[in-house]
């Protein structure tokens, strides 16, 4: 009998406690809630990347702002929703949310660099270029009005430089005319973009880097040929390091995060704009190597560590600078083929 | 005598062990207390794992390998690899799609 009752006893206390091994739903509806926060914050991070896509700004602002404050997940949300404006060509809803990132706020301009879409995009022989993109910078200094300098002033430089690359890259035509229209401002990134055009339309075996100024004055006809088609507008972009005994000198973003050195005289940076444009196209270190003979000495050092990060055997190339005189050129040397070397460790 | 068996099986200390959390009846409760459980060994996957694989749906698991990834990427991530329903798979990929999320945070 007691037997009974305990076992009565133990299936009631089951019942009644609910006991059941029922599993949870890991599914939300479209408003996102739910008794599990991890679940709802994760929904509407989605969310707003979603709206992003459709180019829906209210939608993405009311699904990032019940994400909590102050928290990974808001500044994920914002990058997201950032990332997702750029993809489908809405700048300015990208800026004003990469900007409220937070420690994903760099990382977001630059993906919105990326994915910068320019409507109209001007065509190299359009003097009009320097005004749209003048009127460009201008609109992304008002949209990160009040975002820390260091962030406004990344986010203008990777973008600007961006969109020259977008002007001239892959276009087919190498015409001077927006170049000489830039402001002045913009010349350094719209140098570095014709380069590339001149370069890539000349092709091999050229010698862009002697040919370059008169193209640009336009004393030469310009080069054209095939548009390239957009999916094929990459290259090399992992630049070689900056050695510590040249972090003051005046760097420009190139393409996808990379930097070269820029100078103040026009016909010098024409030349490092040059050697970037050779570096991005994956040009041997022969193409550098004449150049790092250069009395101007961030020439010659650009030249060094382009020559360095790209050679076939960089511990050869190295060794002459690694001894030479000036040791802000070893320290190109040495700094390139350290990474050099460990890339060849990693490949191994 | 019912009624004492009836008080004795609702009452009892705080769940210490997965088969506490097991025991609870609500289901929020229930994956609650198998979050805080887990979440006291975020540093040790190996025993994450094990607790894990005393849940006994493949719903509470990956709810529980999601909860661990949202509050702490870099550390409970790698339990999201894991993930073994369609639902979990996509959130994960929420987390291991973006490997900013699983290094600590700059500042």
């Amino acid at each position: 009998m007691s037997a009974l009752v305990l076992l009565v006893g133990l299936l009631a206390g089951g019942l009644a406690c609910g006991v059941s091994d029922a599993p949870p739903d890991l599914t939300l509806s479209g408003d996102c809630e739910g008794p599990y926060p991890e679940l709802v914050v994760t929904c509407r991070v989605q969310a707003a990347a979603d709206a992003g896509r459709r180019g829906d700004p209210g939608a993405a602002e009311a699904a990032c702002e019940q994400v909590p404050e102050g928290t990974l997940w808001r500044e994920e949300c914002h990058f997201r929703a950032g990332e997702s404006f750029a993809q489908a060509g809405a700048l300015m809803p990208a800026l004003s949310h990469c900007r409220r990132a937070g420690a994903y706020a760099r990382n977001c301009l630059t993906h919105a660099a990326w994915n910068l879409k320019l409507s109209p995009t001007p065509s190299p022989d359009d003097p009009g270029a320097g005004v749209q993109l003048a009127a460009l910078d201008a609109a992304i200094a008002e949209q990160l009005a009040g975002a820390p300098p260091s962030l406004m002033g990344a986010a203008r430089e990777e973008l600007i430089s961006r969109a020259w690359f977008l002007v001239y890259f892959g276009s087919g035509s190498a015409d001077p005319a927006a170049v000489n229209a830039a402001p002045p401002a913009q010349l350094p990134y719209a140098r570095t973009a014709f380069a590339l055009e001149a370069a890539r339309l000349l092709g091999r075996g050229s010698r862009p880097l002697e040919q370059l100024p008169a193209l640009l004055a336009g004393d030469t006809p310009a080069p054209t040929g095939a548009p390239l088609p957009v999916e094929h507008r990459v290259g090399r972009h992992s630049p070689p390091p900056i050695p510590p005994e040249a972090r003051e000198r005046t760097m420009v973003v190139t393409f996808g995060g990379s930097k070269r050195l820029s100078s103040p005289d026009a016909d010098e940076d024409l030349y490092l704009a040059g050697l970037a444009a050779l570096f991005f196209l994956d040009a041997r270190e022969g193409a550098f190597l004449p150049s790092t003979e250069d009395e101007r000495v961030l020439v010659r050092d650009q030249a060094i560590a382009y020559a360095v990060a790209v050679a076939r055997e960089p511990d050869t190339v190295a060794e002459p600078f690694l001894s030479h005189m000036d040791p802000v050129a070893r320290a190109y040397a040495r700094e390139a083929l350290k990474v050099r070397r460990d890339q060849d460790r990693r490949r191994k | 005598m019912i009624a004492l068996l009836l008080a004795l099986a609702c009452t009892s200390g705080p769940p210490e062990t997965m088969a506490d959390c097991a025991a609870l009846g609500d289901i929020t409760e229930r994956e609650d207390c198998r979050l805080a459980l887990v979440a006291e060994h975020l540093d040790d996957p190996a025993a994450m794992r094990a607790m894990l694989a005393v849940i006994p749906t493949p719903e509470s698991r990956d709810l529980l390998r999601i909860r661990l990834t949202v509050q702490d990427p870099v550390r409970a991530a790698p339990l999201c690899k894991d993930a073994e329903t369609a639902p979990a798979q996509q959130r994960c990929s929420q987390v291991l799609g973006r490997p900013h999320l699983r290094s600590p945070r700059p500042e």
